[in-house]
């Protein structure tokens, strides 16, 4: 019987174990699920395309860290790569936060609902979403206009004047403060005493 | 524009004359027959001249209020005011073109939901009036909690996305909360206020209304004298027995104290934190907070600026309006007795130190007795209560010595033909129907046309809702009497009053155990004054029942108001409705119709709720993204690597509960430790991680994929 399935080409890492491996696909998996890609289809196609970068890029070398590590490593250079070709930024303007900046483009212009397949993929960037990428701007404030808000001296008159000595002069003499509090507290008492003579 | 004076100066000073020489007249009259009543025996003893002194002091501020409320009850019933701001704005055929008006909102910590559907709903209202491209509005926050910090954040973009308000919706996050919320609007000033002609100014739970916002801009416009135009806010949205008493309070009655107000302050007016209108140069030129003297923290401002502000504004020469009737202008209120006992401290506090600027030769003399009458609504309690205590001692020293008789037969109780104990059972009838006059005279404002009754839930309900909000303000008056002496007392002493958030809504109530450890003290004093009183004379203790019941039942009486189930029947037997509740306004509907889907919102799992807003922007990359990018355009200083590295290492390797508050607030302000951290604990395999980031990673996707935000229409 002639087979009818095309022969597909499997992704089998090149190094580490299985469980390493799949650790990494979880953590993936996770992350592009934070970057709101929540098809499943293109997510698929991510994770097997940055998994078997990551499998080639260290096939002949020892890896630096764990699979799990470096797909979240490679991810961010592609978003780098291709939030640089979105935005059109020149290659030298590369630094990071210019991931944080497509972020909040791709953020406010509802990119990964809107184009649904087109997360990461650097070829047939869709011009309608490089356009709202780019035309995404986020502005907390307008430009300042500087002004002069100095308060002027009020005149409190004479007899707050005083009453601000007063209380200058008994905060710094507490015993004082004290001495005074007991006098009225005694003025108190001896009226009382009057009183129910 | 030529600017046009609504009153002259002799109709205002006509006006006051006739104003306050009522309010004299009342005050002379009461004390004369207090002193009748005092006088027996051939004298006063000092018991007897203390009570007199304090009655005449005490009975000042219940006079102005029934004349207040007489003035506005005739002004009312007339349906014609020369003075009211707004005649200007119905009689002007063609209305002046706007210039861009600043919308602020201050914020410090407050629920997120409340704050920005409050703002959305604005936003659509301005929209509906066509005028939005004449306001822009600012978020200005001082928040010092992490999870608020990135909430609000979250929220501005996701509403901003929403309503395609970026550039017309700005948000603000102060590093240093330097003199609160005046700190926070003179740093708007300072920034932003030579851009803008106007700026209104809102509070957390403020709603108003596009056609509000729109008239007070063009009554800006009409009078280029005016400084500050006051929009009176009218609570709305309560839900419990408490907050719908105080919003169908504020509903029925306000209206006649506000135009009783305006009569006699007229463009002397005074400035209430929120929902103005600030004419911005004169009030950058002019109302800067002046330090407090005497105060034991060096360049400490004043707690209310408000009032000061709007003294200087009027030292400057510029006019200050209420502009009542203008309608549109709502407020949240303290949905418990307590709440609204802790707003009042701070209140207490600020008030007081007004009294710096009564005597100021600066400060007009209207302004000096908006300072007064402030300090005064304060400093009443403890004088009512010594009033009280001194009573009490008269009456034990009668008890034990009597050297005169109650009865005796001698000044007005010989003309009148009454003894001296029927005078006195006169004059208490007298104030305590005075007490009541405003409630009455709004009551029958409403009841004598059925298009006017029929928002309050109609003639009958809103005569019972009357009665029973007297009932229960009798039951609270001697409860906040307790409250605001303790609070007097505390800043005598000199207590500091902390800046934190209001409750403005939430569960249903209090508990036994809060409602114990704040009225257990209240309900002794209840017992152990009413048996004093009882053993001192039965009579007595029958004359002050009003004040012991309402003590000794503080506990079960806060309970019971602060429910909101208890506020909910009470709108199904249609009590206590108010115009806002029985034909909601657009905006208001649309706000509760927000917050209800808020409410639906599942919360964070306990261990990660007290760090949600932290796990957030340190995992979610689009949150982290925003932050950063909000940082980055005010962040350049130099940064401590040794210090920050440390901070980022714990909280990668022990979770974000080991860092103090001040510690993640300084990692949230540097986006160098944002990128990291975000980085980080993504890379990271889980072994290094704190056993806390590995839940946080797990059920962050679990449970929602997409940033989770305060809005979630």
């Amino acid at each position: 019987m002639d087979l009818l399935l095309e022969p597909i080409e499997p992704f089998v890492p090149a190094w580490g174990s299985p469980e390493e491996w799949n650790s990494a696909c979880e953590k993936l998996e996770s992350y592009l699920r934070a970057h709101e890609v929540d098809s499943l289809l293109h997510r698929a196609h991510l994770i097997t395309m940055i998994l078997r970068r990551v499998s080639s890029r260290w096939k002949n070398q020892t890896p630096p860290a764990p699979p799990a590590t470096l797909v979240i490593e490679e991810t961010n250079r592609l978003l780098n790569e291709w939030f640089t070709l979105i935005m059109d930024l020149p290659a030298e303007t590369h630094d990071r936060f210019t991931a944080a900046d497509g972020r909040v483009a791709l953020f406010l212009c509802n990119g990964p609902l809107r184009w649904p397949y087109a997360f990461l993929e650097p070829r047939n960037i869709p011009d309608d979403l490089k356009t709202a990428m780019r035309k995404s701007l986020m502005r907390a404030g307008p430009e300042l206009q500087i002004s002069n808000m100095v308060p002027r001296p009020i005149d409190l008159g004479l007899i707050p004047e005083l009453a601000d000595d007063t209380m200058d002069a008994l905060n710094r003499m507490p015993v004082i403060k004290a001495f005074i509090g007991w006098l009225i507290f005694l003025s108190i008492l001896t009226y009382l005493f009057w009183m129910t003579r | 524009m030529t600017a046009v004076k609504i009153l002259s100066g002799a109709q205002k000073i006509r006006r006051r004359i006739l104003f306050f020489s009522l309010a004299f007249l009342l005050i002379t009259l009461a004390t004369w027959v207090m002193a009748d009543i005092l006088w027996r025996g051939g004298g006063m003893n000092s018991c007897e001249i203390a009570i007199l002194i304090l009655f005449t002091i005490l009975f000042t501020p219940v006079s102005l209020g029934v004349v207040q409320a007489l003035t506005g009850f005739i002004l009312l019933w007339r349906g014609r005011d020369p003075a009211r701001l707004l005649n200007r704005l119905e009689k002007t055929d063609t209305l002046p073109d706007l210039p861009v008006t600043a919308v602020v909102l201050p914020i410090f910590n407050e629920d997120v939901s409340r704050v920005y559907e409050g703002l959305r709903a604005i936003y659509r209202s301005v929209e509906r009036t066509g005028h939005l491209s004449r306001f822009d509005f600012f978020i200005l926050s001082d928040s010092n909690d992490p999870n608020k910090w990135i909430e609000e954040e979250m929220a501005w973009a996701e509403l901003c996305k929403q309503v395609t308000g970026f550039g017309r919706i700005f948000y603000r996050k102060r590093k240093t909360a330097l003199n609160r919320k005046s700190g926070n609007i003179s740093d708007f000033c300072r920034r932003w206020g030579g851009k803008y002609r106007y700026m209104v100014i809102l509070d957390a739970d403020s709603v108003m209304s596009g056609d509000c916002l729109v008239k007070l801009a063009q009554l800006m416009e009409l009078n280029p004298q005016a400084g500050i135009i006051q929009a009176a806010p009218v609570q709305a949205l309560s839900e419990s027995f408490f907050g719908r008493g105080m919003q169908f309070a504020g509903s029925l009655y306000g209206p006649l104290f506000q135009a009783g107000l305006n009569y006699w302050q007229a463009d002397e007016g005074n400035y209430w934190g929120h929902n103005a209108i600030i004419r911005l140069a004169p009030f950058i030129e002019h109302c800067a907070l002046p330090d407090l003297p005497a105060s034991k923290t060096p360049r400490a401002k004043f707690m209310s600026h408000d009032y000061v502000e709007a003294a200087l504004m009027r030292r400057a020469g510029y006019e200050v309006w209420l502009a009542y009737g203008l309608g549109g202008s709502y407020e949240g209120g303290p949905p418990t007795l307590l709440d609204m006992a802790k707003r009042d401290r701070r209140w207490c506090r600020g008030n007081f130190q007004h009294s710096w600027l009564v005597l100021s030769p600066h400060v007009r003399p209207i302004n000096r007795m908006h300072l007064a009458l402030g300090i005064m609504s304060y400093l009443s309690s403890p004088l009512w209560l010594f009033f009280m205590i001194i009573g009490t001692m008269q009456f034990w020293i009668v008890s034990r010595y009597p050297v005169h008789t109650f009865d005796s037969d001698v000044g007005l109780s010989s003309l009148l033909d009454i003894g001296g104990n029927q005078l006195a059972i006169t004059l208490f009838i007298i104030i305590i129907s005075l007490l009541f006059l405003p409630k009455l005279l709004s009551l029958i404002l409403i009841l004598r046309r059925k298009e006017t009754s029929h928002p309050f839930g109609g003639r009958l309900r809103a005569t019972v809702s009357v009665v029973i909000e007297h009932l229960f303000s009798m039951l609270i008056t001697p409860i906040l009497m307790i409250f605001h002496s303790r609070f007097v007392l505390g800043v005598m002493a000199g207590q500091e009053v902390g800046w934190g958030p209001q409750r403005r809504g939430g569960k249903d109530g209090i508990d036994w155990g809060e409602a114990l450890e704040a009225y257990g003290g209240h309900t002794l004093i209840g017992i152990l004054w009413g048996l004093l009183a009882w053993k001192i004379n039965p009579a007595f203790f029958w004359w002050m029942s009003p004040v012991f019941i309402g003590l000794v039942a503080s506990i079960p009486v806060s309970l019971l108001l602060s429910k909101v189930s208890a506020g909910t029947a009470l709108r199904r037997m249609k009590l206590f409705i108010t115009p806002q509740e029985s034909n909601p306004p657009v905006e208001l509907a649309e706000l509760k119709v927000s917050l209800a889907v808020c409410d639906q919102h599942v919360p964070p799992l306990e261990p990660l709720r007290k760090n949600y807003g932290f796990m957030q922007v340190v995992i979610d990359p689009y949150v982290n993204a925003i932050h950063i990018a909000l940082l980055r355009r005010h962040n350049k200083r130099r940064l401590d690597s040794a210090y920050f590295s440390e901070l980022q290492n714990r909280v990668i390797t022990e979770g974000p509960d080991v860092l103090t508050r001040r510690e993640q607030m300084a990692l949230l302000m540097n986006p160098e430790c944002m990128a990291w951290l975000h980085e980080q604990i993504w890379k990271l395999p889980s072994e290094k991680l704190a056993a806390w980031w590995t839940m946080a990673l797990r059920q962050y996707n679990v449970l929602e994929s997409k940033p989770q935000t305060a809005l979630y229409l």
